[in-house]
């Protein structure tokens, strides 16, 4: 499932990230890798971003990304 | 002479730490990308002096955006003897990553753990001694930030300067060097968040603090205001008047008077009396920063931010444009997309900076019954015209960069943090006007007061001025608005030096003030014309050094231009109101729109094969091979 489909808030994992290098590598840097474990905690207004809790650092991050990132809930 | 390298992960405070060792003024905020080039100081620690090196922030020594390559770069080519890695104790796995890595390049590395209060606030700990022991380097950690703290971080400093340790690669991986040495806190959702973040009252909210500040600074019986009369009451009259009769009983000659009192005193002195609304602004603007709530305004207006072609990254050069435009166009040197950053560059001069102020003072208070109203009307139209000009610009260039952001947590900016902060930057205006504008001033008054044979002139006699003779035609530039006066040409062209400038001419220029000389119609105008006008000088030189020279000449020329069309717009719309009202203004504008939606759908029409609406021939072709 894609992070962006998610409705609710909640804990997650992320499955595969289909990102280039560079932003793949931005990301790990921030807690959110293949394997990790985050939780979702807000949506913008017209969910046009998504804050992540992730290795207790909160992440935004714009849909089209979160599109690329696939998730569990957990 | 030795030196010392700060380096370390966004926003872990290694300015603060620049600022300890060197007492320094390095701009400090609680948001990822403060300090965007390296910045050098000098500290003297036991009466020896060592070179301090401020880094910008960095996630690893594989660099990502513009600024970490600066980092890097530095890290992996200059001398130095020993880099201290800042990390922040909330986040010590990722800080220890930039550790490790430079201990396995066998960099010379000691670690400073800062934040540490706040990790022990949220449950968590380090055992330093065994953490020490792992890394094999020299720790040391900010528990709290005074006066102690800063006498034993230089000690510190100090003993790992002249003493030799062997940096020894280490072979346990992060984890167990964490898993043994490090409890993370529990950090729970802040309470603030719930407003903040929330939907619905995020943005109301920002708009109901800004026009709030507003009002304090420029509102009627407001402190802003209050304080702002005092001090120039103060100056204009009191002190003024005191120097001239001391002047006349020393018997020095007129134009000697004529200088200190009508040049320096109502030129450059006037401008002083508006610090008072410059700190308003400026305090509010510091704890936006400072308690990291800028991130957050980041985060919920990135989706309209996207819609004209930026993103929410550029809300931290939008507010910093509030303050100088000039340091609000070194913020973009964090974008990693060069045409964003470029895009970004363009649209700043139309958030008036804070050297704007006194000038929008001196104007709607001599035209609008309003000063709040009028000043907040200009502020919000900046706003409005940067966000068309960004939509504008995206239509030529598409480029996009991701936005991803981290959040910091809140802190709250110490009252003695905002204080400092404020001194420097008061000191910082003070110099200015002390300095290029007050010669700039003298300058002028100089060619007011002579004519061209050097005789002085008394008031009234200015037309017969070298400065009225030089300038003569320049008072075409406001025909079209109504002004026919070479003096407001003069003034406004005065601000291509610095914005304050402005201010201080027209106060010499009209001593007794302005009032009623023009309509508020071309009053408005020339607030819109000094609000898009071209940038100061500074902001041309960091706009030359951040893109090049030519683009940033020609973005001068155009930004003077529009200024011009812009004033010119405001003036005939405030003409059609006052002449036919607001009914004919608005039948006026359905119309235009009318024969817009017609234009286009008659393009369709002509051009789209699809019916999906596409808007040219290249679209259409596109999508129909894709289909």
């Amino acid at each position: 499932m894609k992070l962006i489909d998610l409705k609710i808030k909640g804990k997650i994992s992320f499955v595969k990230i289909l990102a280039d290098k560079k932003i793949k590598s931005r990301l790990y840097q921030l807690g959110i890798y293949e394997g990790g474990k985050g939780e979702i905690v807000k949506f913008s207004p017209f969910k046009t971003n998504v804050l992540i809790k992730a290795n207790g650092n909160l992440i935004g991050i714009r849909s089209k990304l979160a599109g690329n990132i696939l998730v569990e809930k957990i | 002479m030795k030196s010392i390298v700060l380096a370390g992960n966004p926003n872990t405070g290694k300015s603060t730490v620049f600022n300890m060792l060197t007492n320094g003024s390095a701009k400090t905020g609680n948001w990822h990308g403060v300090t965007v080039e390296s910045l050098e100081g000098l500290a003297y620690i036991n009466n020896k002096k060592i070179k301090v090196i401020d880094l910008p922030g960095l996630y690893s020594l594989e660099s990502y955006s513009m600024e970490e390559r600066v980092s890097t770069d530095y890290i992996m080519e200059k001398n130095y003897d020993i880099v201290i890695n800042i990390a922040d104790a909330n986040n010590l796995e990722r800080s220890l990553k930039i550790t490790l890595e430079l201990i396995d390049k066998k960099i010379k590395t000691a670690l400073i753990i800062n934040m540490y209060s706040e990790l022990k606030k949220t449950g968590g700990n380090i055992d330093i001694k065994s953490l020490a022991y792992s890394l094999n380097i020299p720790i040391f950690v900010i528990d709290k930030l005074n006066k102690s703290t800063e006498i034993k971080l230089k000690e510190f400093v100090n003993k790992i300067l002249y003493s030799n340790y062997a940096i020894k690669p280490n072979y346990d991986s992060l984890d167990t060097i964490l898993n043994n040495t490090y409890k993370k806190g529990i950090q729970k959702e802040h309470f603030l968040d719930k407003i903040f973040l929330n939907k619905f009252l995020a943005l109301p909210l920002f708009f109901i603090m800004m026009a709030g500040v507003f009002y304090l600074t420029f509102g009627k019986y407001m402190i802003g205001e209050f304080l702002k009369d005092l001090l120039e009451n103060f100056i204009s009259k009191n002190m003024k008047v005191f120097i001239y009769n001391k002047m006349q009983e020393i018997g020095l000659p007129l134009f000697l008077t004529g200088l200190v009192c009508d040049g320096i005193i109502n030129g450059a002195g006037v401008l002083v009396s508006f610090i008072p609304q410059i700190s308003i602004l400026f305090i509010f603007l510091t704890i936006m920063e400072e308690s990291g709530y800028i991130s957050r305004l980041a985060f919920m207006t990135d989706g309209i931010f996207l819609k004209v072609g930026l993103t929410g990254r550029a809300v931290f050069s939008l507010l910093m444009g509030f303050g100088c435009t000039a340091a609000a166009v070194l913020t973009t040197r964090g974008y990693e997309n060069k045409m964003l950053q470029k895009r970004t560059i363009f649209i700043l001069p139309y958030i008036s900076c804070s050297a704007k102020l006194p000038v929008y003072s001196l104007i709607a208070g001599a035209f609008f019954y309003d000063k709040f109203l009028a000043i907040i009307t200009v502020y919000i139209l900046g706003i409005i015209i940067a966000l068309v000009a960004a939509s504008i610009l995206k239509r030529f260039d598409k480029q996009e960069e991701e936005f991803l952001l981290e959040l910091p947590p809140y802190r709250f900016p110490s009252i003695n943090k905002i204080i400092k902060s404020l001194i420097f930057y008061l000191k910082q205006f003070i110099i200015k006007i002390g300095s290029v504008v007050l010669i700039f001033i003298i300058i002028m008054w100089f060619l007011m007061s002579f004519s061209l044979t050097f005789n002085y002139l008394t008031i009234g006699e200015t037309q017969y001025s070298i400065l009225a003779k030089i300038s003569n035609i320049l008072k075409y530039m406001f025909y079209p608005i109504g002004i026919k006066s070479w003096e407001i040409s003069v003034s406004m062209l005065s601000g291509l030096i610095a914005k304050e400038t402005v201010a201080g001419v027209l106060s010499i220029l009209y001593p007794n003030g302005f009032e009623g000389m023009f309509s508020p119609a071309s009053g408005l105008a020339l607030l819109v014309f000094i609000m898009t006008y071209t940038t100061c000088i500074s902001t041309i030189t960091t706009t030359a050094k951040e893109l090049n020279v030519k683009t940033a000449v020609l973005l001068a020329i155009f930004q003077l231009f529009s200024a011009l069309l812009m004033c010119y717009l405001t003036y005939f719309l405030c003409m059609i109101i006052l002449k036919y009202g607001y009914f004919y203004l608005l039948g006026s504008v359905c119309f235009i729109y009318i024969i817009y939606l017609v234009i286009t759908n008659l393009k369709k029409l002509k051009c789209c094969r699809c019916g999906k609406g596409c808007h040219n021939e290249r679209v259409c072709s596109k999508r129909n091979n894709e289909a």
